[in-house]
């Protein structure tokens, strides 16, 4: 290695371009770097996509926590209201960035109130979960005639109420910014894990006291009767919803019934109808088709981008993964899915990191006329 | 004694003309033929089931490829090809316990797999009389107070750790022990007080002669003497899990509709209850986790959720043998069991069984 560095990446030149420049030994050494860096970004990556999906999943309990209140025949007579179904006005949430949709939908039909919950498994800032409510109460208030129409009753809008469903250390903050800030009609619903009930935050109450009775006391796990089934919901991570329904559902009803010569050929309209039984939507026929039709899209496109699977033909995808057992095949695509997200992460960000310090080595290195001091493998 | 190439044909030459509806007739007939010269060496699959009616299980079967040779009232000899030999059974329905048992001289190792457990694994309507450690337990106690001069020649035995047994050495241990020695009646009372064990398969010589295998899945292979004392035994079995199977069978997985014109769709699921005495944490599920996807058991978490500390747990499980899907909840006290699409109660009976050998033998349902 005696070569002198002759090239050197423009202010905004990317680790590609760049790398298609380089002479032989410069490659080797801006490899070597992004290879390094690699070592620690890979690890880090992974923890990253664990806890991104736990997170998920925390979120998801929530929401079936807050549903599952509502699935008791007693508490429906009880308190009036029942669950609808989970994610309203969800078909609006790509018409622009200001909108933002519930987690659940309540009705009671005898005073056509509402509640509108939104559930947030933890918060940094206690403003933060309460701007996206606001945003997302715009969205109800625009959209009041539209849900109307949906659900074929009407909505008395001085009976709308909106609800954040929070772990109950984040109540105070929230709790707090809400006085500060002057917030209104948002009552806060506290998770309690340890006593493994929620209730109603205990300054605050519903329009109907007989509601606020009912969270006011609490509705713990031991009193579940009943539950919906919730397994995912439309804005569920796209890796679990592979795992869930392509895995858990598709592959598994291929598998132990026999009926497909490879059960690890999915046919997208299997896939297509798992969503469409498991997902809680309030929308119309046509337009549950079209996003679910996407979503199925968005899934399969996620699990080719990481090598979970492959186009078969224009109906079917391909698991791609090792054994047939269940079990193997769950395993090896969870592994495949961190090793192959956390490898694409930290790819981009150590080329960009590469190119960093191949700069500040070059400029001193460019000086000293040699390179014996880059790194090698 | 040589056993006849087709065991089968003596039967339905006692059988010809008769028709076996009770389960009284059923013993009876056993009872009065000296069955052992007409089957010998036979395996009795013991099992218990939710089919609505005689009709519903030859409905099941068929499905499953068997098919109905003879009928004799509600007794049958059904038959399924593997490979290229035929594997004959005789079946009964019994209307009274719900509970079909098979008889067979087929292997238990290979062919008796390949056609009638299929057939249990793919229906949700039949489950194996699982037999749990304790109730195996007491099985073997009455038959000892009852025969004192009974000699067990063979048994297989478990103590997990998790269980609520005394156990004078190593408690903290968990043990399975295969033991093969005419003193195993002796050996196993020595191994039950000192190391905490419970029994799962057992080799049995009753001084009438009667001689049989029995072990936790309801299969008992039958070497000599009168199936009468069997009998006696699968019904104080079923007896026994009669509550369970109550519990089982009122959960449900129902689509209900919700909205004006019923537009909107959910699905409520009904949970089976399981209640423990004995409370679970974080570290003793660290320990159930790991026997919950053994090649014995078979369960796969598809997802699931903890919260530590005081224990929460929400999970998705896929029976690995009959590809059942169920979701599970506990907060340490209590297990629900919520079905998916169908109640398994194969699904369901496995799991609890699962429960009383690996986390509290003492748990109840209801």
């Amino acid at each position: 290695m005696g070569d002198s560095i002759t090239n050197f990446p423009s202010p905004k030149e990317e680790y590609d371009d760049f790398l298609k420049k380089c002479s032989n030994e410069e490659r080797i050494i801006l490899e070597n770097l992004k290879e390094e860096c690699k070592k620690f970004k890979v690890p880090s990556k992974k923890e990253v996509i664990i806890e991104e999906i736990d997170k998920n999943k925390r979120h998801d309990n929530l929401v079936n926590l807050c549903a599952q209140h509502f699935a008791q025949p007693d508490s429906i007579k009880k308190t009036g209201y029942q669950f609808y179904f989970a994610e309203p006005l969800i078909e609006f949430q790509n018409d622009g960035d200001s909108n933002k949709s519930f987690d659940l939908f309540l009705y009671n039909q005898k005073s056509h109130a509402s509640i509108f919950i939104e559930c947030k498994s933890s918060i940094t800032k206690g403003l933060e979960p309460l701007t996206d409510v606001n945003k997302a109460k715009n969205l109800v208030e625009e959209k009041t005639e539209y849900l109307e129409q949906i659900i074929g009753e009407p909505i008395d809008k001085d009976k709308i109420e909106f609800v954040l469903c929070i772990y109950d250390k984040d109540t105070e903050k929230v709790f707090n910014a809400v006085e500060k800030h002057n917030v209104n009609n948002v009552n806060i619903w506290a998770y309690k894990p340890h006593s493994k009930i929620i209730q109603l935050h205990p300054k605050q109450h519903h329009k109907d006291q007989g509601l606020t009775d009912f969270l006011s006391d609490g509705f713990g796990y031991a009193d579940l009767k009943f539950k919906y089934e919730l397994p995912f919901l439309y804005t569920s991570h796209k890796y679990r919803l592979f795992i869930l329904a392509i895995v858990g559902h598709c592959y598994r009803e291929n598998l132990f019934g026999r009926s497909s010569s490879n059960p690890k050929i999915i046919l997208k309209k299997h896939i297509i109808q798992v969503l469409k039984d498991k997902i809680s939507l309030g929308v119309s026929q046509a337009k549950l088709n079209e996003i679910i039709e996407q979503l199925a899209d968005d899934i399969i496109k996620h699990g080719l981008n990481y090598g979970l699977c492959e186009k078969n033909d224009e109906n079917t995808i391909l698991l791609s993964c090792r054994g047939n057992k269940i079990e193997s095949v769950i395993k090896n695509i969870e592994s495949k899915y961190f090793d192959k997200w956390a490898l694409f992460k930290a790819e981009k960000e150590c080329k960009n990191d590469a190119i960093k310090t191949y700069k500040e080595k070059a400029l001193v290195l460019l000086n000293q006329t040699t390179i014996d001091d880059f790194p090698s493998q | 004694m040589s056993q006849p190439v087709n065991p089968f044909i003596g039967i339905c030459a006692l059988l010809e003309g008769r028709e076996i509806n009770t389960f009284k007739q059923f013993k009876k007939f056993f009872d009065q033929e000296d069955s052992n010269t007409v089957i010998h060496n036979a395996n009795i699959v013991a099992t218990i089931s939710s089919f609505s009616s005689f009709d519903s299980f030859i409905e099941g079967l068929k499905i499953s490829g068997f098919k109905i040779e003879r009928i004799f009232g509600r007794l049958i000899v059904i038959c399924q090809n593997d490979r290229d030999k035929k594997i004959r059974y005789l079946s009964f329905f019994d209307d009274q316990n719900n509970a079909p048992l098979f008889i067979t001289t087929a292997k238990k190792t290979n062919q008796i797999p390949e056609t009638l457990f299929r057939f249990i694994y793919s229906s949700f309507n039949i489950s194996h009389l699982w037999i749990p450690p304790k109730i195996m337990k007491d099985i073997k106690d009455e038959l000892i107070e009852k025969n004192p001069e009974l000699i067990i020649s063979y048994f297989s035995a478990i103590r997990n750790r998790n269980i609520d047994i005394p156990a004078e050495y190593r408690p903290q241990v968990n043990r399975s022990i295969q033991y093969y020695g005419l003193d195993g009646k002796e050996t196993l009372n020595e191994l039950e007080y000192y190391y905490g064990i419970l029994p799962k398969i057992l080799d049995i010589k009753l001084p009438s002669g009667v001689s049989f295998r029995i072990d936790n899945k309801g299969i008992i292979t039958f070497k000599y003497g009168s199936f009468t004392k069997i009998f006696e035994i699968i019904e104080n079995v079923i007896q026994r899990l009669e509550e369970v199977r109550e519990a089982i069978g009122e959960s449900s997985y129902s689509v209900n509709q919700a909205g004006i014109s019923n537009q909107f769709r959910t699905i409520v699921q009904k949970p089976w209850r399981i209640h423990l005495k004995k409370k679970i944490g974080c570290d003793e599920y660290a320990d159930i986790r790991n026997q919950f996807d053994s090649d014995e058991w078979n369960f796969t978490i598809l997802e699931e959720t903890v919260i530590s500390k005081s224990f929460f747990l929400s999970a998705r499980v896929i029976d690995g043998y009959s590809g059942s899907l169920f979701d599970i909840t506990s907060n340490g006290d209590i297990i629900d069991y919520y079905p998916v699409k169908q109640v398994d109660i194969g699904s369901s009976l496995r799991f609890f069984e699962f429960v009383l050998e690996n986390i509290d033998n003492t748990a109840l349902v209801g």
